[in-house]
Formats: C-alpha cells, sequence, structure tokens
C-alpha cells in the first residue's frame, strides 16, 4: 500500500523498491524504514513509499482463494505450455507469500 | 460476415490519427541529458498548458496526500520523478490521440490502456535485468504495444467483434484469428502507426514481432520484442487483459528461455517487482482519464 513519506512511522517495511526521481535504487524491497532512513529518502525527493500493510487472517485468507480461483479460470482458456503452466505455478506461489 | 478490412483502408485510417506533441520529443532529448533540472524540464512542460493542469492534477490529487497545494510544475516534477513526467506525457499523448474512439460490446478502451500500462510495468522491470534492452524503451514499447487494436477497432468495429468472438470460441489468440482471416494481424497495423509517429526502428520492429515465433525475432539483437511478449503475457495473467475471455498467448520456449524466465526464481523475482508497480500505473491512468 502506498502511503506519504510524512505519515510513515519509523519500523515500517518497504514493500517494493524505493527510487529516486531518476529511478536510482534508494532501497530495496524489505528495507526497515528507520528515522533516519525516512529522512534521507525525504532529502532525495521520495514522496510515497509502498509499504507492507498488516491484513486480518480472514480477509487475507479470503484474497488468496480469490486470486487462485482467478488464475485457475485465466489459464483454463489456454493450452497449457509447459511455460505457461510455469508460470500459473508462479503466480499461484506469489498470491500465497 | 462483416467485410473485412485492408491494410489500405486500414492505412488511410492511420492518416487521420493526429501526430504526437513536439513536446514529448524534447522533453525525451531533455531527460537524456543528466544535468538537466526540474526547473529547466518544467519549462518544456510549461509549454504546453494541457499537459502542465495535468501534471499538477496528479500531484495534487489525494493519492499523493499534499495538505498544501502545489502550484509549481518544478515542484511537482520533482515528486513524481523525472520518468514519471516524461511517461505521464507521453501517456496523456497517446491517449489523446484517440480520445474520441468509443467503447462497445466486445472492446472497451478503458481495459485497454490498464492493459497497456500493467505492461509497459513488466516490460520495464523485466529491461532492467539485462543488458540487452533499454528500460525506458520497454516502458514505452508496453505502452503502444496495442494501437494497432484500437486501429482496427476504430475501422471496422464489427470485424473485430467477430474476431474476438472466434477467439473465445476455438481458444486461439486473436492474433492468430487476424493473420487466418486478414493476412497480417494488428501487430503490424500498431507498427504503421508506430512509423508515422516516428519511433525508432527497434520500438517498431518490438511492436510487430511481440506476438511472432521466435525464430522470426532471431535477427533481431535486442530483446524489446521477447520482453515485450512476456509482459504482455505477464499483464494478462494477472487481471489486466486487453480483450475479455480471449486465451492467453503462449510465450515461445526460445523467447521465455532467452530472458531466463526458465528459471523459476527469475521468474518469480519479476513476478514480485512488477506486480505493485503495475497497480500504481494502472491507478494513476484511472486518475488521468
Amino acid at each position: 500500500m502506498y502511503v506519504p513519506i510524512a505519515q510513515i512511522e519509523p519500523g515500517a517495511v518497504a514493500c517494493s523498491p524505493i527510487l529516486d526521481v531518476r529511478d536510482q535504487l534508494l532501497a530495496p524491497p524489505g528495507a526497515v524504514l528507520t528515522q533516519e532512513l525516512l529522512a534521507q529518502l525525504s532529502s532525495r525527493g521520495v514522496s510515497l513509499i509502498d509499504i507492507v500493510v498488516a491484513e486480518d487472517p480472514a480477509i487475507h485468507d479470503s484474497t488468496v482463494a480469490k486470486e487462485k480461483a482467478r488464475l485457475v479460470d485465466v489459464f483454463s482458456r489456454s493450452e497449457l505450455t509447459p511455460e505457461l503452466a510455469q508460470l500459473q505455478r508462479a503466480l499461484m506461489e506469489e498470491a500465497d507469500a | 460476415m462483416p467485410e473485412r478490412p485492408t491494410l489500405e483502408s486500414l492505412t488511410k485510417v492511420i492518416r487521420g490519427i493526429p501526430t504526437l506533441p513536439a513536446v514529448l520529443g524534447e522533453l525525451s532529448r531533455r531527460l537524456e541529458d543528466p544535468k538537466t533540472s526540474s526547473e529547466e524540464l518544467a519549462q518544456v512542460i510549461q509549454k504546453d498548458q494541457a499537459l502542465s493542469s495535468k501534471v499538477l492534477k496528479l500531484v495534487n490529487s489525494p493519492f499523493y496526500g499534499y495538505s498544501s497545494r502545489i502550484h509549481s510544475i518544478s515542484q511537482g516534477i520533482m515528486i513524481l520523478g523525472f520518468n514519471a513526467v516524461k511517461n505521464l506525457v507521453l501517456s496523456t499523448s497517446v491517449l489523446d490521440a484517440f480520445r474520441n474512439t468509443p467503447s462497445g460490446d466486445g472492446f472497451r478502451l478503458e481495459d485497454l490502456w490498464l492493459h497497456s500500462a500493467a505492461t509497459s510495468c513488466a516490460a520495464k522491470v523485466l529491461a532492467e535485468t539485462r543488458r540487452d534492452a533499454d528500460p525506458d524503451e520497454a516502458f514505452v514499447a508496453g505502452l503502444l504495444h496495442d494501437i494497432g487494436k484500437v486501429v482496427l477497432w476504430s475501422a471496422a468495429p464489427d470485424f473485430f467483434r467477430l474476431a474476438v468472438h472466434l477467439s473465445q470460441e476455438r481458444h486461439i489468440s486473436f492474433g492468430k484469428i487476424l493473420q487466418e482471416t486478414l493476412g497480417f494481424r494488428d501487430e503490424d497495423i500498431g507498427a504503421e502507426l508506430a512509423l508515422r509517429w516516428n519511433f525508432p526502428p527497434n520500438l517498431r520492429e518490438a511492436i510487430r514481432c511481440r506476438e511472432y515465433s521466435a525464430e522470426s525475432t532471431a535477427n533481431n539483437k535486442s530483446s524489446l520484442a521477447p520482453i515485450l511478449q512476456a509482459a504482455n503475457l505477464l499483464a494478462c495473467a494477472c487481471g489486466y487483459h486487453d480483450l475479455p475471455s480471449t486465451p492467453l498467448s503462449a510465450p515461445s520456449p526460445g523467447n521465455w528461455q532467452q530472458l531466463g524466465l526458465n528459471d523459476h526464481e527469475h521468474l518469480r523475482t519479476w513476478i514480485h517487482d512488477s506486480a505493485p508497480r503495475m497497480r500504481l500505473s494502472c491507478t494513476f491512468l484511472e486518475m488521468l482519464n
């Protein structure tokens, strides 16, 4: 979930790469956003950060189940080549993650 | 049976499509210079009043959550980032060129733009992992890869609907249906429009070769066409489908291997890095519309 940097509490975790205005990597996914790091990122012009947000386990399970059902439907329309089968498996794993 | 469009009739439609604004070329040239400042970029953007207002509208949207209003274009550029501004200019220019194209049964322009935005992000992320592709070029290719479909829809909506129906019924890709019935594909139409818009040969070739087999791209040293093919597939699989309920286009094994996507970890990383950027890009696009 993308959140304005001013609203992020120290200790939050970045969900995707944090880039500057020229798309240079400033912090990788999984980086813990300390107060110092948040100040540095702000000074480099970063305004929004995709952070990990804790989700209700019941909502999470339901979302994962829906996503998996959607993937089964999408891939069932195509002849499953080895490449498509591999992509489906990777997307299923990503949905679980 | 609806009348089949010919390449000649489609070329006439392409000639009627406006050229892209000069500000886009100037912006690209300035961005190639690492010394360009946000003030200099702002001066270029301010030449186009409609574009300036779009930059300000985006940066002042609730998405960015600023408590005070941003009035300056250069400040807006600092917030959005240089590449986001360039992509914003390109996206709005392409959207404007087709602004009067109506949606209809079997085709929704909004879906196609969301699909294109998602494809462009996935293509850029994949290109960033390679030395033989330019990420920005991959982004542009992703954004434009389906413009041939818009031209075909504008010129022959009844035939377009029939081709979608055949694709759904026979579980064959839309491009293959066109190849069978017309002798050319929507990618060929897109490449013609890219030529009119003076896009570089590499980009035109990537648009043309996206759905063709590995053999047809074997002479192309850039991996742009295979990247585009894979990104198009990922966007569709992630729910950003250009045409409803049509089958996925399986990538050629050669292209898949060339990109290293047969390495499961590499594939997982690509998906993981692309997904949030696809969502963000589609949110931007919805705001622009």
